[in-house]
This record gives structure tokens, sequence and C-alpha cells, in this order.
């Protein structure tokens, strides 16, 4: 299994809850590190059925799939998804996108707005996104408890 | 006019919110634009402008193998974007209240299910008078000379002309439309009988918001007659007027009994009514 993994400028933090004067580009630091951290165990955990995720913050972006050659259409697939929610927001009033979902005929992707931070993961299609949906979100609780 | 298999449509698609009261908007759309069938209340402006955007995302569903399903969640509701068959696409818009498996229902299974037969339905049209004749292939050697000898010279042309009927009753496709105009908005209204001495025998009246619906969907356009169709889809034209009572039930028509006994429907029971657009 082929794996692309890319990484950059991710500086993982050690504030803790105690630190009254966290700066919010540590937290976003931190938000982006136990994501990155949730999704990573997903990938390794096989029930989890996914095959690939991208992460992306401003300053950085976190990049793992099975088949490295897709990288450019899941990329693409999911900025474009996530650039029209804002778009879909304002003609329906559907409020701040929490999350997306896109079920192919082949596969399926789950896309995570979590502050600055988007993490977008692959998985099989008989793999049951509500799962890793609260994953992600359980990271971003450990994020929000410890900033 | 709108050919039946959208009003079909439309009628299901107006039942999605009597169904579940926390969709607030529905619609079904071709790929290329084409609306097939909208809710009451969404303006059209907004179902074109989601079309746009919809195209805008469908270009890189290839990732995925195409799209089956587009759901965005928010902070206060969620958009669901479903293909049906083919290009045929269903978008909900439904409160984060909203049942998941009725919504679920509603999108994946019934209107999906409901186009899927009619689809059916129109290829079983299409085909029904191309294989009518095979059972009448030429026979070989001397009885099928025979059977020539027997058979009127005009008979080939009859045979010619049964085929060809119905292929002009057959619609074009699914859903033919008026490309420059909309659909018409089709309301279930229930029927409550019209009497009096100044009532005008061929005329019903309309609940006035329906008409002001109406009248901003086409506007500009004069509407001068509605068609009312029954359960068992009996369909009757005839001029309206809006209702004059001011505090009266809404969802009403009110009709006189000479269309009542037309319609063959009583009071209380429910029609589907739709503007006539020349």
């Amino acid at each position: 299994m082929v794996k692309a993994k890319n990484t950059t400028a991710v500086t993982p933090t050690t504030d803790s809850a105690e630190d009254a004067t966290v700066k919010p580009a540590e937290e976003e630091t931190l938000e982006y590190t136990n994501l990155n951290n949730a999704l990573v165990e997903m990938r390794k955990t096989p029930a989890y059925k996914t095959t690939g995720y991208i992460l992306k913050s401003e300053t950085a972006a976190t990049i793992d799939l099975n088949d490295p050659d897709k990288l450019l259409n899941y990329a693409m697939l999911t900025s474009k998804v996530i650039d029209s929610t804002k778009e879909l927001d304002a003609l329906f009033g559907i409020g701040k996108t929490e999350n997306i979902l896109i079920e192919g005929k082949t596969a399926k992707a789950l896309c995570k707005i979590v502050g600055e931070n988007k993490a977008s993961v692959i998985m099989e299609k008989p793999a049951d996104h509500n799962e890793i949906l609260k994953r992600i979100e359980a990271a971003q609780t450990t994020s929000k408890a410890t900033s | 006019m709108i050919s039946s298999p959208s009003l079909t449509l439309q009628a299901a698609v107006s039942e999605i919110k009597n169904f579940s009261p926390d969709i607030s908007c529905a619609f079904i759309f071709r790929k290329g634009g084409e609306i097939i069938a909208q809710d009451d209340t969404t303006r059209q402006e907004t179902i074109m402008s989601a079309i746009k955007v919809f195209n805008k995302m469908i270009k890189h569903m290839d990732a995925v193998g195409g799209l089956e399903s587009l759901t965005v969640t928010g902070e206060k509701s969620q958009i669901c974007f479903t293909a049906c068959l083919a290009d045929y696409y269903l978008v909900t818009v439904s409160s984060k209240s909203a049942d998941e498996k009725v919504v679920y229902a509603l999108n994946r299974v019934l209107i999906p299910t409901i186009i899927k037969l009619l689809s059916q339905q129109r290829e079983n049209r299409e085909t029904q008078p191309a294989e009518k004749p095979q059972p009448e292939k030429p026979k070989t050697g001397k009885k099928a000379a025979k059977a020539e000898q027997a058979k009127p010279k005009a008979e080939p042309e009859t045979v010619k002309q049964t085929i060809q009927a119905p292929k002009e009753e057959v619609p074009a496709a699914i859903i033919d439309s008026e490309p420059l105009l909309p659909k018409p908005p089709v309301h279930q209204l229930m029927v409550e009988k019209l009497s009096g001495l100044f009532v005008t025998p061929d005329t019903v009246r309309i609940d006035s918001e329906v008409l002001a619906s109406w009248s901003d969907l086409y506007e500009g356009k004069i509407i001068e007659r509605v068609s009312i169709e029954n359960l068992k889809l009996k369909t009757v034209k005839c001029r309206f007027k809006p209702i004059k009572e001011e505090n009266h039930t809404k969802g009403i028509i009110q009709v006189p009994e000479r269309i009542m006994s037309i319609l063959e429907v009583s009071k209380g029971e429910l029609v589907m009514v739709k503007p006539v657009i020349n």
C-alpha cells in the first residue's frame, strides 16, 4: 500500500488547561494536532475503513492517502464543496457549516470544519461515517477542554 | 401544459412538506438546470442559484465514482442533494430537529422510486407500440402467399397508422416543459361547496394567497383558467376568482355544484389545482 504523507509547519504544543494566556494561534495549533492525532488513529484502525484524509489549516496541511494519484481529485472535490457551502447558507440560511457528507458510488468523503481547520476523511462505501464524525468531534472537544 | 408524470412529481414534492413539516424546501431538477418540480414556497431564483452552486460541485464528483448524495449540515438546518435517476436530482432543506429516518426515507427511497417508476412507465409506453406488430410477422411459404392475397391492400397502411398514433401521445421526455416559463405549481386544496344566488356556475374561488403566488411566479402573464384534477385523475378546466370572505379556511377551493358533479367530488375531498398557462 502506497502512502503519501506530507506534513508542514505543525508544532505540537504542551500548553496545559491551567495556562490562562494561551494565544489564539497556539490554540489553533493544538486543535490541529489533536485532529491530526485522531485522524492518524483512525487510519491505523481498520474498523473505520478510511482510505485517506486531508487536514488543512491556514498554515499547515497533512495528507495521507492510500492512492496518492487521487490527491488532486480529492483535494479539488473537498475544497470546492466546502467553498460552495457559504453560497448554500446565503440561499437557504442553513447556518455555519458543521460538516459535509459526500456519498459517491464507490467511496464516501466526510468534511468537518473545526475552527480554521478543515478535515476531509475519505472512506470506503460501507464505512460508518457517524463513527468517524464522533471521533473527530471528540478530538475537537479535547482541544477545547485543553485550551 | 406539463405532462402527467411531472404532475405526479409536483404532487409528491408538495406532499413532502405535508409529510414532514421540518422540511422547509424541496425541489427536483435536471443537471442541465431544468426544474422538474418544486414546492410552493421556495422562490424560482433561489432554486436556480442552488442549481448553479450544485453544478460547480458536481464537476469534481468523479473522485468518489459519481454522486449519490451530498448532505451539508449547518448550525440551523441541513441541505441534501440526492441523485435519483440519470440526471435527476432531489434537493431538500430540513431543520436539524427533523427525524433522520423520515428525511432519509423521502430523499433516498420514496422520491427516487417515484422517478424510477415514472421512467419505467414511459419506457413501457415507448416500447409497447413497437412490440405489438411483432406477432404479425410475415409468414413464409404457401400459407403466407394465401394470407397476403386474402388481406385487403389498404391494411398495411392502417397498421402503420396504429403504430404511429401512440407515439404522438407519448411525451418526448419524462417531463416536458416550456423552457421560458416556470412549471405551473400544483396546489392540493380541499373542496368546499359554493352555493348562492349570484354564483357563476363555471367559476371556482381560490385562496387569494395562492393566486398571489401565481402572479408572482408568472409576472406579467394573465392567467384566466385553472385546471382542477380529482384523485381519479379526472380534470376540469374553468375560470376562477379569489375567495371573497376574508377569514376563510386556508387551503380550500370553493367549487360550484355543477363543477363538483362534473369532477365527481364532494365537500372535503382533495383536488390538485394548477394555473393554465397559455
